[in-house]
């Protein structure tokens, strides 16, 4: 397919298994990706990602078919298909959609097609998606807890790590930023002939 | 037959590091490491440092080419950076500024 005739401008992008792109790529045309890509990827045209690509980097395409894995944001102008085998942390934008059954999400879906709202949530929660994504690309399917979690380390601003498992169980699904504040203790007041004794803590 | 292939509406701005044959008929910023061979088409404009077993270029490079194998600068290609390899061919019609080396 890909021979060398320099009139071929249709010859199909892909980037081989047993290569690793790093860095931003855009184009007008179809991708193929059997193998990594990490940074950013811009297309015009149809991204098609093999059983054994990798894509860690936030995608923007015409439509995006995944066989493999992607950990980061997918956008697409016209559809995203998520087949058995493939792995998706991230968020997906796409007014039309399809998962097949053994397919492995985690992320928010917004089908409305608004794309200020999308590039909003896109700016605050890509960073905090993607980086607990990749810790958990190994984590098998719990609850669906699992959704209210990455949705919570949306809020945390960068650099910032979340909090280990014991946080799900907090009441409210956005928690506020964790500070290392001890617990404020009631002052005691000062009680006369305490006052020499109270010893200060905190 | 190249598997991987920078199609002529793409642009790569980073790095392409790998085992299989390369085809960049786009434009490659960064750089380029590929363990068996890349051509780089007529049309296509490669702005990186370049390693392979085996080099051919047909378009535009501006960076270091260094080859194991081969170098190859076919008519039309311009290339302006230095070129390492063992053994050359600039074929008539090339143009090329830089230095050869050929002892790695």
């Amino acid at each position: 397919m890909a021979t060398r005739n320099s009139m071929g401008t249709r010859a199909e992008s892909s980037i081989g298994p047993g290569v690793e792109v790093k860095g931003h790529v855009e184009g007008d045309e179809d991708l193929h990706v059997e193998g990594r890509l990490e940074g950013s990827l811009v297309l015009s045209g149809a991204l098609t990602v093999a059983a054994d690509g990798l894509i860690a980097a936030d995608v923007s395409a015409r439509s995006v078919d995944v066989a493999g894995s992607i950990v980061g944001d997918v956008r697409a102008a016209e559809t995203v298909v998520l087949h058995a085998s493939a792995k998706l942390i991230g968020n997906i934008f796409s007014p039309r959609l399809t998962i097949a059954e053994g397919a492995s999400f985690k992320g928010q879906i917004d089908m409305s097609g608004d794309v200020s709202t999308s590039r909003a949530v896109a700016a605050s929660s890509s960073r905090g998606v993607s980086r607990t994504g990749t810790r958990q690309v190994g984590a098998n399917k719990r609850d669906d807890r699992d959704i209210t979690v990455v949705v919570k380390h949306a809020e945390l601003s960068r650099g910032e790590r979340p909090s280990p498992r014991g946080d799900s169980t907090d009441a409210s699904g956005l928690a506020p930023k964790k500070r290392a504040k001890k617990a404020v203790r009631a002052r005691v007041p000062a009680r006369g002939k305490t006052k020499a004794k109270t010893s200060r803590r905190g | 037959m190249a598997s991987t292939v920078i199609g002529s509406s793409i642009v790569v701005d980073g790095e392409i590091v790998g085992d299989d044959d390369l085809l960049v008929l786009g434009t490659v910023k960064g750089r380029i490491s590929v363990r068996d061979s890349v051509v780089v088409e007529s049309g296509a404009a490669v702005e990186a440092s370049v390693e392979a077993s085996a080099i051919t270029v047909e378009g535009s490079v501006t960076g270091d080419l260094r080859a194991s194998d081969r170098a190859d600068l076919r008519a039309g290609s311009r290339v302006v950076g230095d070129i390492h390899a063992p053994r050359i061919h600039i074929a008539d019609g090339a143009s090329f500024r830089g230095t050869v080396d050929m002892d790695g």
